[in-house]
């Protein structure tokens, strides 16, 4: 199925999606039968106890990884039948990823991190630059637009990690623990400028947390319990 | 090391498995060189010791000629005269057998009824044989005695006739017996060798008359001995000399040993870049490990107990890599020991006996060559794990850190380590071992200088390939980021990169300058001279061809040329070799003369003679007028005046040059070692020589060649000389490929995660393989960069001192555009290729798993 560009206002759809793992010869079942559909500009927190199966959606929403059975829409898009390259193309250009652990490449300078995407596209020089600016700035680094990450406190590398993933304009955000590697008053800032970011420009994002704060801000709640996705209700 | 810690390395081990090999094969491949180099130098060296026991164990000492047999009269008065006893007389040379080729084997004479003889009881070569086998060998003409080998190879059985080669004559041997010995080491001593009565030996060798040697048995520890010594060396005539078994053994191997130094010197640089494969191999198994050892470290493992835990993994693979690598050595040696002999019999002197043997020694210095350099490298890394505070060590950052702050220090070593290199190099000593060190000291100060340098280049490469987008500016940095391997990877290759390019400078000039010598030397149109030449025979034409070829249409002079082995008290073994005018100064290269050729020539036919390069240079005798060189004739002790010195890369024992004239005034030797032939008509060389085939025909072992025909032959012997250098290039090659694909390889799964990362956001699995494949491309470029001048600079210190310490041959600097095409090409291809293997892992990792691992 090729590549389909257009946004629609359905962002997201999941539709009895399964995964299991083997360990140690035994099937141990992530996901079971999960359903789900989002529009966009739906900010939804995933919550579920460790080792549930939140990173394992991320993974299959983004095409890191692929499901048993089921299907995953990104707008018109099937992701199942979709090559490798394909799905590479789907994560570069219409998801964007926050990592827990930032993920920065350490040898590129910070606005290098944020065009990395971009530039990926074959897109260089002025206009790359000025949006990776742009976004910087608007994630507070403006002023440390030539620094490396290893002088970058943790909270900095997650606004980098946060501006890198909008630098190709994406229809959705994954932010996985984004805050689980920071203290409480960096993950409060860094969780405000996420929907911020998310909401100013009509994002859909799901953001995998044990963090309060988000469930109380987030349109909707969905809890992974026993492989099931269980929808719950939102703080706001 | 306590279980724990054992525990978690063997752990470790058993989880990359695939590095532990890689460790391996690096170690034992390190250690096969060193030892088959070892075995190989050793043996010869046994086999021409070996060659001196023929008779008996026993003998301590022979009576030789300096330069030619001496009369058997000598033997009677020892043992009448002198009363001595334990002495057993040889007559021997060197003959070719047909039907093997030509191979060189020992045409040996002795009298069965000397004392010393059966000495050696139930061990004797000849107490197998039967009375009736000994009485017809004493009593039969031509019959003789086989070693088994000989016999074997031949085909040849009891009562066959074997024909062999002497000179230009064929001698017809029948074989009555096959030689044996139940003592291991006699039996090896047999190689290669025909026995017969001494008079058969004196008729078949045309020295009736004469002895070679004597062999006899003198205990120098006693008076008695130190006596009957002294009144042996009171009583024998100018000419003859009596020398000690080790003596004779010494000289050879003191000749032998520049060519032995420098093939050892090689297999220890592969050793050189073997440390760094082990350096790169430990050094990623810490990186690997940082977590588990910050775990240990946290949890109370002291720095003690780390050091120890690394230290023991690479002292345990140092020694089963040396295991390994001597019983691969011990395969390979056999190989090179045919190749080293062949060399040696092409250079020095002629050896029948083909000895293979690996002693306890060569066995310890692989096991400690290995163990040393396994743990030698293993010490930065151990060092690195266990100094680090357990915060630091989860972040391989701080130490790449800690390098790259450290990078300007290490080029300042570097400097100051070439630097010590350098003025070894120009201190006014021949020491061979000297300019060694210094090579090495240069290649070590050079590896220190390739981190700094590494980090300059990558830096220029950047902003060269910033037009290529990110990957093109991130590739070089990502060398950079972790130099403390990259750097260490690219001098391992650039090390054995320029070691291999220097050889073949080495090489390639040494071939042009022969070829140039070659066309200076070889004048005649057509060469007349026996096939197969034993550089130790003595043997010669028959003189009645010169009137042959002389009277020959078409011909329109002919120059003689008389070679023979010369071993002088004074000199040591050289090469007297006496020329007609043709051959003496006519477009020979001087280094020094004293005088233009008419007159040099005219000086030749009183008093003076030609010295080439390596006589000079082994004798010290420093180029220039006012110098004299006394020898030994027929007629006596002669002083000759030294009227010039001249290049010559005949035998690496040297020549002494003698206008034929003079010669056959002063020895009694009419033999003619070969001739070279003057056509009247260039374009009828062809024709000239046919004719002299046909009218020579009757003669036996004799080739006639063109000039051409003759400089090809030549170019092949030189070429068969490097063949062990060559050999031994490659196997380095072998290393620092293994070396550099670990290390790179090892580089490259490090960084998986990385990797993960790019692929999560949106880089696709061919741009990263292009990012693998271009940085691994940079280093290997970074490689064969670095290797070109530190290459030139090692061919330089081979050619101007190495060369002319160990064979005293001055040899013209040629350069060839292909050997740093070569260079870029082989660091280019290693490096890419370490680069297959992470590429082909990225196409296959889990992504997910890679992010999510910390």
């Amino acid at each position: 199925m090729p590549i389909e560009n257009s946004k629609v206002p359905i962002s997201l759809r999941l539709k009895n999606l399964s995964k299991c793992y083997s360990e140690a010869g035994r099937k141990i079942e992530i996901l079971d039968n999960v359903n789900a559909e989002l529009n966009q500009g739906d900010v939804v927190a995933l919550i579920g106890k460790s080792g549930c199966g939140k990173t394992t959606l991320l993974n299959l929403i983004s095409g890191i990884d692929r499901a048993d059975s089921g299907e995953i829409w990104i707008g018109n898009t099937l992701l199942n039948n979709l090559s490798e390259e394909e799905l590479t193309l789907i994560r570069r250009n219409r998801v964007g990823i926050v990592f827990q652990f930032f993920n920065l490449i350490p040898t590129l300078s910070v606005i290098e991190n944020v065009s990395l995407p971009r530039e990926l596209n074959g897109s260089q020089g002025v206009k790359s630059s000025s949006n990776a600016k742009e976004l910087l700035t608007r994630v507070g680094l403006g002023d440390r637009l030539n620094s490396y990450p290893d002088v970058l406190s943790g909270g900095e590398q997650q606004r980098v990690a946060i501006a890198r993933a909008l630098i190709n304009d994406p229809d959705l955000i994954l932010a996985d623990e984004p805050t689980g590697n920071l203290d409480d008053d960096t993950a409060k800032e860094i969780l405000e400028l996420l929907l911020s970011v998310a909401r100013d420009r009509g994002k859909t994002m799901i953001v995998a947390t044990h963090s309060s704060e988000i469930i109380n801000f987030a349109d909707k709640l969905y809890t992974i319990h026993s492989g099931n996705l269980i929808p719950g209700q939102s703080g706001s | 090391m306590n279980y724990p810690l054992l525990h978690v390395s063997i752990g470790y081990i058993k989880k990359h498995l695939l590095q532990s090999i890689l460790l391996l094969i690096g170690i034992a491949f390190s250690v096969a060189l060193i030892v088959s180099v070892d075995i190989a130098n050793q043996s010869a060296s046994r086999s021409f010791s070996l060659s001196k026991e023929i008779l008996s164990t026993k003998s301590t000492h022979h009576i030789l000629g300096t330069y030619s047999d001496f009369d058997e009269e000598i033997y009677k008065s020892l043992k009448l005269k002198l009363g001595l006893k334990n002495l057993a007389p040889i007559v021997e040379d060197y003959v070719n057998i047909a039907e093997l080729d030509g191979r060189a084997v020992k045409l040996l004479g002795t009298d069965f009824f000397a004392d010393l003889i059966f000495h050696d009881g139930q061990n004797s070569p000849l107490s197998n044989l039967t009375q009736n086998t000994l009485t017809e060998l004493i009593a039969k003409p031509g019959a003789a005695l086989v070693s088994s080998d000989i016999a074997q190879s031949a085909g040849i059985k009891i009562g066959e006739t074997l024909n062999v080669t002497y000179g230009s004559e064929t001698l017809s041997i029948e074989i009555i017996g096959v030689l044996d010995s139940q003592n291991d080491e006699l039996s090896k001593s047999l190689g290669g060798l025909l026995l017969t009565d001494i008079s058969t030996a004196q008729e078949l060798l045309g020295k009736v008359g004469l002895l070679s040697q004597i062999d006899l048995v003198i205990d120098e520890e006693t008076p008695e001995g130190l006596s009957a010594l002294q009144s042996i060396r009171d009583y024998l005539p100018a000419g003859v000399e009596v020398k000690s078994k080790d003596l004779l053994l010494g000289s050879a191997k003191s000749l032998t040993r520049s060519f032995e130094l420098n093939l050892t010197a090689l297999s220890l640089l592969a050793l050189f870049v073997g440390v760094f494969l082990i350096y790169n191999i430990v050094s990623f198994s810490v990186i690997q490990r940082r977590s588990i050892i910050g775990t240990l470290r946290s949890i109370g493992a002291t720095r003690r107990q780390i050091f120890k835990m690394i230290m023991a993994e690479a002292l345990a693979i140092g020694i089963i890599g040396s295991l390994i690598g001597i019983a691969g050595g011990a395969l390979l040696g056999r190989s090179i020991v045919g190749l080293v002999t062949r060399s040696i019999n092409d250079l020095y002197f002629t050896l029948t006996v083909s000895n293979f043997s690996v002693s306890p020694e060569t066995i310890i210095k692989g096991l400690l060559a290995g163990i040393l350099a396994a743990l030698f490298a293993a010490l930065v890394p151990a060092y690195e794990a266990s100094s680090f505070r357990p915060i630091n060590i989860l972040r391989r950052s701080s130490f790449e850190s800690f390098f790259l702050k450290s990078i300007k220090l290490f080029g300042l070593i570097g400097v100051i380590v070439i630097a010590l290199g350098y003025v070894l190099i120009i201190l006014p000593t021949k020491s061979l071992v000297l300019s060694l060190i210094s090579v090495f000291l240069i290649l070590f100060g050079a590896s220190l200088l390739v981190p700094i340098s590494t980090t300059l280049l990558m830096k220029f490469f950047s902003l060269i390939l910033s037009p290529m987008g990110l990957i093109g500016r991130m590739s070089p940095r990502n060398i950079i980021r972790s130099a403390s391997r990259t750097a260490v990877a690219i001098a391992s290759l650039t090390v054995a990169i320029s070691v291999i390019l220097s050889v073949s400078i080495m090489i390639g000039s040494f071939r042009s300058t022969v070829v140039n010598w070659l066309d200076s030397a070889l004048t005649a149109d057509i060469f007349i001279s026996m096939d197969s030449p034993n550089i130790s025979s003595q043997a010669g034409l028959n003189p009645k061809i010169l009137d042959e070829v002389i009277n020959t249409s078409g011909v329109d002079r002919v120059a003689t040329v008389r070679r023979i082995s010369y071993n002088s008290p004074g000199y040591g073994l050289f090469n007297l070799v006496a020329v007609t005018k043709d051959l003496a100064t006519e477009n020979r290269e001087f280094i020094w003369k004293e005088m233009d050729n008419e007159q040099l020539w005219d000086q030749m036919q009183h008093n003076s003679i030609l010295i080439s390069e390596s006589f000079a240079y082994r004798n010290n005798i420093e180029p220039g007028p006012a110098k004299t060189i006394e020898l030994q004739t027929d007629q006596g002790l002669k002083e000759f005046d030294v009227s010039g010195v001249y290049y010559d890369y005949g035998a690496q024992t040297g020549v002494l040059l003698i206008s034929d004239d003079l010669y056959r005034s002063l020895w009694q030797d009419d033999k003619i070692t070969s001739l070279g032939v003057y056509v009247s008509n260039i374009d009828h060389i062809d024709k000239t020589v046919r004719e002299l085939r046909t009218k020579l025909s009757k003669y036996s072992n004799l080739v006639i060649r063109s000039n051409d025909n003759l400089k090809q032959s030549a170019i092949k012997t030189f070429d068969r000389t490097f063949t062990v250098t060559s050999a031994l290039r490659i196997l380095i090659a072998i290393v620092a490929f293994i070396s550099v694909l670990s290390s790179l390889m090892a580089l490259q799964l490090e960084r998986e995660r990385e990797f993960g990362v790019f692929r999560a956001i949106g880089m696709t699995v061919s741009q990263l393989r292009g990012m693998i494949f271009l940085e691994n491309g940079l280093i290997g470029l970074a490689s064969g960069l670095f290797s070109i001048p530190l290459g030139v600079a090692l061919s330089l210190i081979l050619i101007y001192v190495i060369n002319l310490r160990s064979f005293g041959w001055t040899l013209n600097f040629s350069i060839e555009p292909r050997y740093f095409i070569e260079a870029i090409g082989i660091a280019l291809i290693a490096s890419i290729a370490a680069g297959i293997y992470p590429a082909y892992l990225i196409g296959k990792e889990d992504v997910g798993k890679l992010i999510r691992e910390e």
